[in-house]
């Protein structure tokens, strides 16, 4: 089922909810699994300002009275102040089991109409049928935002990404390259959480003699972390700040680095807590160390690598 | 005829005139001249009595020609006493070398007047000798046993000498050696060269006032007849304050022989006086004649340095050096055993040359050495030293050298001596100080050229700044590694995603 509030009467900006049934199955010990999809998106036209998507499978008893009624509570929340949307989709069997996805839209002013759709498929209704305000008690959970989402599934590189030196790889369906640059603007969100993920995997692990560095990647604002050949080492932008090493122990192993290559969550990655923690990831291994988010705000990133003896 | 006297010479000198021909005879009066050809030149003389020929040669030549010609223009020949008659008269040469200076044989002095002086015989040939004096009072010839006395004029004359065989019959006898003897002021500055003009020099130690006068003693207007300097006399605003009686035989020794550090000892005067700077008037005098002169000293400063001494021999000299002194410096030297002072100089010092040369002949090791020297303010506090029979070489030379080279740089380490003398060490290359490493253990030289032969030197220092023996080290460098061709390592990249929450 889908709401769409729209904020004009010519309908061409749009908040709408979308609430999806992807399967229902039963399994073997009686229970119901239904893998609903859920997203929020804000459009104007066919521009998408926003988007967010989640999928999410409820478990449940089936009725004993009506196989096919699922009990679960759809709310639909914004708090205005915040700029928040928020779709929530609860188990009412197990409250516990909740999908929660939301979006912050700039946008003033309350919708002018709204519009629910019904899938043919699978018939929901909602319950709370009116958006409402908050009501005093209810504290807005944390909603994640994508502020950028990329696969290479085909050759081409998004218009966020720069590279002399890409070249796409139809069997890995991956990019290889050798310097990237991805733009982004500081994000100017106090006290958000950040997280910046991606697969990075090194066709050698041995740089050239006199040489150590595999990899460097420079995350604006926040600092730049090296991949050399017998540690990771992260500098902070930040002027006068020491760096911080961490040595690998053992030396670096292909084999290694492509089983976790397949395996999303050893990837690349640098996170901030949004109050002074900040992770930096890669090969399985972290460095933990401090930033400040008032003045550190997580941007674009570059991404250069070291040299190797040419064959 | 031209009647020829006995008692002439002959001869082809070669000496500070360069060659010449020489001939003198004595001849009754006769009308005409007597024309003496030697190589291929002529002179013509006229006249009776002494008669000197002096032709300069550009080449030796082998023979002397004499003839006569009378105011007709006719020959005429020679007769000797003896009766024999010569229509001309031809002599063979041999070729004479003049001595000058250290080959004059002993001359005698006498004391007091300039140029007197006595030669005593030597004898060539069986005949015996006969001798030739020529100065400015004319020429004599001296025949048999003599020994010669003579004087001398003015400071800027000379004799000239020459010593002939004499043979029965004769007519005119070869010279056998030649002789020039200078007097006083022409043999002093022939001797001492551009050292003989200078002036009084006054240095000071503390309030020990040294006048040296050398530059006075060979400036001294030597006349005839006149009596050497005998005293020295140094007054200050019109009353004396020191005397000294000369050695004039001693004196007039040294300066035929150009011995100015003897002179200098000899001439020097030193007595006591107030401290502060002081002009004085120096006279030289000889009872007949005096010279003066005014000095200034400096006055003592004792707020500057003492030198800084070192002591050494270097060969049969004993050497104090006053470390990098530019200027004047007084030194004194007293016997350990006799605390009379034997020595005073006063020398200008260089950069090249700080030192004070003793010969081992005067001095010995451990005698005593006050020095003091003289800057802008005034003379320093005194320094002293005892004379070293030790060389100016440190004992130590580099050991335990290392090379380790690359194709741009070497590194040269190397073993310090464990002797409390030792202050470091010091790398040469080609002669000129590359760097010096103090106490350090190696040295690391860059900019060198890959695949290159290099020599340097090593060498240690002590505290007294003596190097050892240099030490040559070689280094070749070797040929330059050329770094392998790089790529840029190539990275998969993919499932970027940028999140926030909040």
């Amino acid at each position: 089922m889908r709401f769409s509030y729209y904020f004009d009467l010519e309908k061409t900006h749009v908040i709408a909810f979308d609430l999806k049934k992807d399967t229902l199955v039963q399994l073997t010990d009686g229970r119901l699994a239904l893998s609903l999809d859920a997203s929020i998106e804000e459009k104007v036209g066919d521009k998408v300002l926003k988007r967010e998507e989640k999928s999410q499978t409820f478990l449940f008893m089936p009725d004993d009275h009506d196989i096919d009624r699922h009990d679960l509570t759809v709310s639909r929340y914004r708090i205005a102040e915040q700029g928040k949307w928020i779709l929530e989709v609860k188990n009412r069997q197990n409250e516990g089991e909740v999908l929660t996805i939301g979006i912050l839209s700039g946008t003033k002013g309350d919708p002018a109409l709204l519009e629910v759709e019904h899938d043919d498929g699978y018939r929901m209704t909602a319950q709370a049928n009116t958006l409402s305000r908050i009501a005093s008690e209810y504290s807005a959970p944390l909603i994640s935002q994508t502020r950028f989402d990329y696969t290479f599934d085909g050759p081409g590189l998004p218009e966020e990404m720069t590279s002399k030196t890409a070249t796409y790889d139809g069997q890995r369906q991956a990019v290889r390259l050798s310097d990237v640059k991805v733009s982004m603007d500081p994000l100017d969100v106090v006290g958000a959480q950040f997280e910046t993920r991606c697969q990075i995997l090194p066709t050698t692990l041995v740089p050239a003699p006199g040489t150590d560095l595999i990899f460097a990647v420079e995350l604006e604002t926040i600092g730049t972390v090296e991949v050399l050949y017998d540690k990771m080492r992260f500098t902070p932008a930040q002027f006068g700040s020491a760096p911080v090493e961490m040595l690998w122990g053992a030396p670096l192993s292909k084999d290694v680095l492509e089983s976790y290559y397949i395996h999303p969550e050893a990837n690349f990655y640098v996170t901030g807590d949004g109050v002074s923690k900040l992770t930096i990831g890669w090969y399985g291994k972290e460095i933990i160390t401090k930033y400040d988010p008032k003045t550190q705000k997580p941007g674009g990133i570059r991404i250069e690598s070291g040299k190797k003896v040419r064959v | 005829m031209v009647q020829l006297k006995t008692g002439g010479a002959y001869g082809v000198i070669e000496g500070l005139d360069g060659k010449k021909a020489i001939v003198f005879l004595e001849a009754e009066p006769f009308a005409g001249h007597i024309t003496l050809s030697a190589g291929d030149k002529t002179m013509v003389l006229q006249g009776e009595g002494e008669l000197t020929f002096e032709i300069s040669l550009e080449e030796a030549t082998e023979t002397i020609e004499l003839t006569a010609i009378d105011e007709s223009g006719e020959p005429l020949g020679f007769t000797t006493q003896g009766g024999v008659e010569y229509e001309k008269i031809t002599l063979d040469v041999e070729l004479v070398t003049e001595s000058v200076a250290e080959n004059v044989p002993e001359l005698i002095f006498e004391s007091g007047a300039v140029g007197r002086y006595s030669l005593p015989r030597k004898v060539y040939g069986d005949g015996g000798g006969a001798l030739i004096v020529k100065s400015q009072s004319g020429t004599q010839v001296l025949i048999g046993d003599y020994l010669f006395n003579g004087e001398a004029f003015n400071v800027d004359e000379e004799t000239l000498f020459y010593e002939c065989e004499r043979g029965e019959g004769d007519i005119l006898w070869p010279i056998k050696a030649s002789y020039r003897m200078f007097y006083l002021g022409a043999r002093v500055r022939l001797a001492h060269g551009a050292a003989s003009k200078e002036s009084v020099k006054g240095a000071r130690h503390i309030d020990q006032v040294m006048i040296d006068v050398t530059g006075m003693l060979m400036g001294f207007p030597y006349e005839r007849g006149i009596q050497l300097p005998n005293q020295v006399v140094v007054k200050k605003s019109g009353g004396v304050v020191a005397m000294k009686d000369l050695d004039t035989v001693s004196i007039r020794e040294k300066l035929f022989s150009g011995d100015d550090i003897a002179l200098s000892e000899m001439a020097n005067v030193s007595f006591l006086g107030d401290p502060g700077a002081s002009t004085f008037e120096v006279q030289l005098t000889s009872g007949q004649q005096m010279v003066t002169d005014l000095v200034e000293v400096n006055g003592y400063d004792e707020t500057s340095d003492m030198p800084r001494l070192l002591a050494y021999k270097e060969g049969g000299v004993y050497v104090v050096k006053v470390v990098g002194h530019i200027g004047r410096a007084a030194m004194t030297m007293e016997d350990i055993n006799d605390t009379t002072v034997n020595m005073i100089k006063v020398v200008d010092m260089n950069e090249a040359d700080s030192t004070f040369r003793i010969s081992d002949s005067v001095a010995s090791q451990g005698m005593q050495v006050r020095v003091a020297v003289e800057s802008g303010s005034g003379w320093s506090p005194v320094g002293q030293i005892g004379l070293l029979d030790v060389s100016s070489t440190y004992a130590f030379a580099p050991q335990g050298i290392d090379v380790q080279a690359k194709p741009n740089s070497a590194v040269i380490s190397y073993a310090i001596p464990r002797d409390v003398r030792f202050a470091g060490t010091r790398l040469y290359h080609e002669g000129k100080l590359v760097r010096d490493m103090a106490t350090g253990t190696s040295v690391t030289i860059t900019a060198l050229t890959p695949e290159t032969s290099y020599v340097f030197e090593l060498a240690h220092y002590d505290v007294d700044d003596f190097e050892s023996e240099h030490i040559n080290v070689s280094v070749q460098t070797p040929k330059e590694v050329v770094a392998p061709e790089m790529e840029p390592i190539d990275l998969y990249f993919d499932n970027v995603r940028m999140t926030y929450k909040i």
